[in-house]
């Protein structure tokens, strides 16, 4: 024990006597957040923009999207089918609302047909809109039936409605979704820097072994396996720091409020960290040199952190691509975090935390497993 | 006791024997030279004394212990100086020193007095607080040693400490080996320069192609060729009119090799050839500068035994 204290002190001794390092371990994270900050640049409008698609042009669809228009914290933006994926992908808009043909004409009939809600960052974003809406239609769809499907007296009735001017209590409403979209997003990049430093602490040990001292520390009553030990305790150590200063950043200094309780935080991003640690191993375990556990880091962390969700959404991708992200660690941990933005209690992420631990695991057992075969120190020599 | 018993130690990397069946015993408080060209084995011999690497066949013994089963209590006794420096450049001398004798054990007071004390031995107490990436090469050669006597090692193995370093440092370090010695330390010194072997080993083992084809103090090695003596001609120039095939012709002429200007010629001492010599140069008009008749050293040994120089 006290030489794997004494290797890891003194692995972080000799990283951080490198200032290139702290830019790496610390600022490279904390412009990651600043940089998801820029992509989502409207963050003081607040406004939930909705596009629309009215393919009734009635006076009942008229009428609820003028309504929307007029409040306060809705912006109303006319838009095109064919550009509606992109527009929500890009953040133009919040969500979609699609009014179907001859809408005004089948809620008069007594068949209301269905608008249709289109977003991608969840339910939260909607569901006062998809309230206000079914409580709107109910109101209209009643002065149909009183209407008993004539025209003209539906006419007269729906005059008297809209001359009643709805009256509608109004409140500020936050659009969390797109705080909790910031949130993912800086977490993506979080996790993406996090890999990228446990890769760097992993591949001390071949720097170790490229300049001969992991040859001495071997030639000391030191076993290798303790000295790679001493390595993994380095970058847990290192991870659960950066973890923790970048939450701090993230709460204190760009005022994100991230919706999940910190200590949640730090154990989901910290059982992450574990998995990025057993994947270092591994590249380190069985790369030759540097050089090349350089390039497999690259080809494995850029990959995955795209097919993970860490740029943008995994709910984005086609449906094979998501169906696949399931087997990438980051998915899981970008989904534990959005489990519990919504509200769910910890014990709902048992399985994300389980399976994180599961791919740490089978990580560490593969490092374990190379290590052990090349452990005499003599490949080194 | 013996400090190192080796017997019938053999190492293999696939079809390659990088150590063939050796046997050999190293006396407490000797400087035991290992004398061989690059990729004889010698390292490969100690990287298995210290155990960094697996033995495939046969057996050490070091003070009286199993190398196979008591591998940290050796190490703990044990101080390497490898080949290629092994220190850290972001780190001061004093911390190379503090950090690599701590994994011995030292800690606190004790070992940051025997860490400055190193530094002192190897000649570095200005450079305490330096960084090794300023430093010489000579000087990151002395730290090399540093790191490794500083918990007064019983055996410190030295694998060619002086390869790439100036004079002064390369006879720095020759003193320090001999320093260290009368301190006690037992010292198995490797390497391919002779006049090194020479100058601080008591006793020596020639190793060539895994294997050890002479052992003994150097007077019982030069025993081997007392028959032989060397003739030294310095030429001025046209070293490549001269035709080695030629002069081997010579009848007593055993082997003959050309440095730079300096042709040396070994005999046997049964056949006075020298004026036959002379007469080869003098008949191909190349004119002679200095004519010496040398002892046999080490380097003669080597040659008389594999036809090769040590050096090939």
């Amino acid at each position: 024990m006290r030489n794997i204290i004494l290797l890891a002190a003194n692995t972080v001794k000799v990283t951080f006597r490198k200032k290139s390092n702290y830019i790496v371990y610390f600022v490279l994270p904390v412009l990651g957040l600043v940089l998801s900050m820029g992509m989502h640049s409207d963050i003081g409008t607040r406004l939930l923009t909705i596009g629309i698609i009215n393919m009734d042009g009635g006076v009942i669809s008229n009428d609820i999207i003028d309504t929307l228009g007029n409040m306060e914290d809705f912006e109303v933006v006319n838009t095109e089918s064919a550009s509606i994926d992109n527009l929500l992908l890009d953040d133009k808009l919040s969500c979609a609302m699609i009014f179907p043909e001859d809408y005004t004409e089948n809620i008069i009939g007594g068949n209301p047909g269905k608008i249709e809600i289109v977003t991608v960052k969840g339910k939260d974003t909607t569901i006062w809109l998809e309230n206000y809406i079914k409580m709107y239609t109910e109101n209209i769809y009643m002065l149909a039936r009183a209407s008993g499907g004539q025209k003209e007296v539906f006419d007269r009735l729906y005059e008297g409605y809209r001359g009643q001017a709805l009256r509608l209590e109004t409140a500020r409403v936050d659009d969390q979704a797109k705080d909790r979209s910031i949130t993912l997003t800086s977490l993506g990049f979080l996790i993406m820097f996090v890999m990228i430093g446990t890769g760097n602490t992993a591949e001390i040990i071949l720097r170790d072994k490229r300049n001969r001292t992991y040859y001495r520390i071997c030639s000391a009553p030191v076993k290798p396996r303790e000295y790679v030990l001493s390595n993994a305790v380095t970058n847990i150590v290192i991870v659960l720091v950066q973890i923790c200063a970048s939450i701090v950043m993230m709460r204190w200094v760009f005022k994100i409020n991230t919706y999940v309780a910190d200590w949640q935080m730090v154990v989901v991003l910290g059982c992450f960290g574990l998995v990025a640690i057993g994947l270092g191993m591994v590249i380190v375990a069985f790369a030759r040199s540097s050089y090349e556990a350089g390039a497999a880091s690259t080809l494995v962390i850029t990959p995955t952190c795209m097919l993970g969700g860490c740029f943008w959404s995994a709910e984005f991708m086609p449906d094979i691509m998501q169906k696949i992200s399931y087997i990438i660690p980051q998915r899981w941990a970008l989904d534990a975090v959005k489990t519990l933005q919504k509200g769910a209690a910890f014990n709902d992420i048992a399985l994300n935390l389980g399976v994180l631990l599961a791919f740490a695991a089978v990580f560490f057992a593969i490092a374990a497993y190379r290590f052990s075969i090349t452990e005499d120190a003599g490949r080194f020599i | 006791m013996k400090m190192v018993k080796i017997v019938e130690l053999t190492k293999k990397y696939g079809d390659v024997i990088a150590v063939d069946n050796i046997s050999l015993e190293i006396d407490v408080g000797e400087i035991f030279g290992l004398l061989g060209p690059n990729g004889a084995g010698k390292s490969t011999t100690i990287n298995m004394i210290t155990g960094l690497l697996s033995m495939d066949k046969g057996s050490i013994w070091v003070m009286g212990k199993d190398a196979r089963n008591s591998t940290n209590e050796i190490k703990r006794n044990i101080g390497i100086v490898p080949q290629d420096v092994g220190i850290y450049e972001d780190l001061t001398s004093l911390e190379n020193v503090m950090f690599f004798a701590s994994l011995y054990g030292l800690r606190g007071s004790e070992l940051k007095k025997r860490a400055i004390e190193a530094l002192e031995f190897t000649g570095l107490t200005e450079h305490i607080n330096n960084f090794p990436r300023k430093f010489s090469g000579g000087m990151k050669r002395r730290l090399n040693i540093a790191c490794a006597i500083a918990h007064r090692p019983k055996l410190i193995i030295m694998d060619e400490p002086t390869v790439g370093i100036d004079a002064q440092s390369r006879k720095h370090i020759l003193q320090s080996v001999q320093m260290l010695n009368e301190m006690g330390s037992t010292i198995i010194y490797t390497s391919h320069y002779m006049e090194e072997v020479e100058e601080i080993c008591t006793r020596v083992a020639i190793m060539d192609y895994g294997k050890i084809i002479a052992e003994g103090t150097q007077k019982e090695l030069m025993s081997i060729i007392t028959d032989q003596n060397s003739v030294w001609v310095s030429i001025s120039g046209e070293a490549d009119r001269i035709d080695k095939t030629e002069l081997m012709e010579i009848p007593g002429v055993i082997s003959v090799e050309i440095d730079d200007n300096t042709v040396k010629i070994n005999n046997s001492n049964n056949i006075n050839n020298l004026d036959r010599i002379i007469h080869y140069f003098t008949e191909k008009d190349i004119p002679i500068k200095n004519i010496e008749n040398k002892t046999p050293d080490l380097e003669t040994v080597f040659l008389t035994l594999t036809g090769r120089k040590l050096r090939d």
